[in-house]
């Protein structure tokens, strides 16, 4: 895996949550690669969430099928980046 | 909200059930009935839950009703119930027993045609499960998005859960509520059937239905807002004694005006589900078998 496209990646997920959930007054930079994307982090609830699994679904053609995965590949940038890296190579 | 399911008594068994299909067997429908017309009595008799159950709903619907009102109208609830559970049985051992008349069946088929799933909202007013049985010879596939029947006399000899190559299930209970896989389904064009007025645990609203506020889902409505999809609620009224009426004439199409509020946002949508609701229940009455108490200002 080479750090540049991980970093890329990690980039186009973030712009791609701020775009897919309008998100106002914020820019890919703003977010933190350990920050927690639901609660006190970002502060996305579960409307969110469906919609995130719909993007990913839409744009990398990568399914989420159950809770414990869900909650695990849910919980920042850096875990989502990382699944979706896997499931794209 | 988180909306609690209340924990519900088990009713009907399979020594019930082998007694009504003896005396349909003997003495056709009408035979059926008349034994559910002394069965009915007996739970207006003795069986509180559902006469509490019922209490709620008639006084939010009729208004103004003494003791004696409301238990003539409990007893014509309960055979009416009771009524839609020996048809189902019937059309199970007896297809084309009923007649059922489509309303909106153009536009269903276009959408039946079309490579964009659907969801189809259905509510336990009138007689769904029935309903479904028309489903089983359409294009798409038909997921139903529920929790497996617990009474295993019903699952068995009534078939309440889905039993077809064409017609799958989806649990509830899995990463939130299921809504994963009926986003997955959609996408491959099926139609997923959900139940508007039962919450299954799910985030509800409360909004205006009869004369009060109460609490329905509305995953179904934010799903269809990120998919895009359409909503056609499903209603199936027993016109007479071998008669249903399927319409399938009421969609609802929901958008979201930006991200803020979405919740708000839903609300006006429900609201739409909750005045289609209101207008069946204006016409049938006593079709209503939401056995669960969803109006906040009622504490049973």
């Amino acid at each position: 895996m080479i750090d540049q496209d991980f970093l890329e990646l990690k980039k186009e997920l973030k712009q791609l949550i701020i775009d897919g959930l309008f998100l106002e007054d914020i820019e890919a930079d703003d977010l933190n690669d350990d920050e927690s994307l639901f609660g006190e982090g970002l502060g996305l609830d579960s409307l969110d969430a469906v919609e995130i699994v719909s993007l990913l679904q839409r744009n990398y053609g990568i399914e989420i099928k159950n809770m414990e995965q869900g909650k695990e590949i849910f919980s920042s940038i850096n875990t989502l980046a990382k699944y979706v890296n896997e499931r794209k190579n | 909200m988180k909306h609690k399911e209340k924990k519900k008594k088990k009713r009907g068994n399979a020594l019930g059930i082998w007694f009504f299909t003896l005396f349909f067997r003997v003495a056709g429908l009408n035979g059926a009935y008349f034994l559910l017309y002394l069965v009915a009595f007996y739970y207006l008799l003795f069986d509180l839950q559902s006469l509490q159950f019922a209490k709620v709903y008639l006084t939010k619907r009729f208004k103004d009703l003494n003791f004696f009102s409301i238990k003539v109208k409990s007893y014509l609830l309960f055979v009416q119930l009771g009524k839609q559970l020996i048809d189902r049985y019937v059309s199970l051992i007896k297809p084309g027993f009923f007649d059922f008349e489509l309303k909106g069946a153009d536009s269903f088929s276009l959408m039946c045609n079309d490579s964009q799933g659907f969801i189809l909202l259905t509510s336990h007013v009138g007689s769904w499960q029935t309903a479904m049985q028309g489903f089983k010879d359409i294009k798409k596939e038909v997921y139903l998005l529920k929790l497996g029947e617990e009474n295993l006399s019903l699952k068995d000899k009534l078939k309440v859960d889905p039993d077809s190559a064409k017609i799958k299930s989806i649990s509830p209970k899995q990463f939130l509520g299921g809504i994963v896989e009926v986003i997955n389904v959609l996408k491959k064009g099926a139609i997923v059937s959900m139940m508007g007025d039962r919450s299954y645990g799910a985030d509800c609203l409360d909004v205006d239905f009869f004369n009060g506020e109460a609490s329905f889902p509305y995953s179904a409505f934010h799903i269809a807002a990120v998919e895009k999809c359409k909503i056609v609620v499903l209603t199936c009224a027993k016109v007479s004694s071998r008669k249903y009426l399927l319409n399938l004439e009421n969609s609802i199409t929901v958008e979201y005006q930006g991200r803020k509020n979405k919740k708000e946002q839903l609300r006006k949508y429900l609201r739409q589900y909750t005045n289609i609701l209101e207008n069946f229940l204006e016409e049938y009455p006593y079709q209503c078998f939401i056995f669960d108490n969803i109006w906040k200002d009622d504490k049973l």
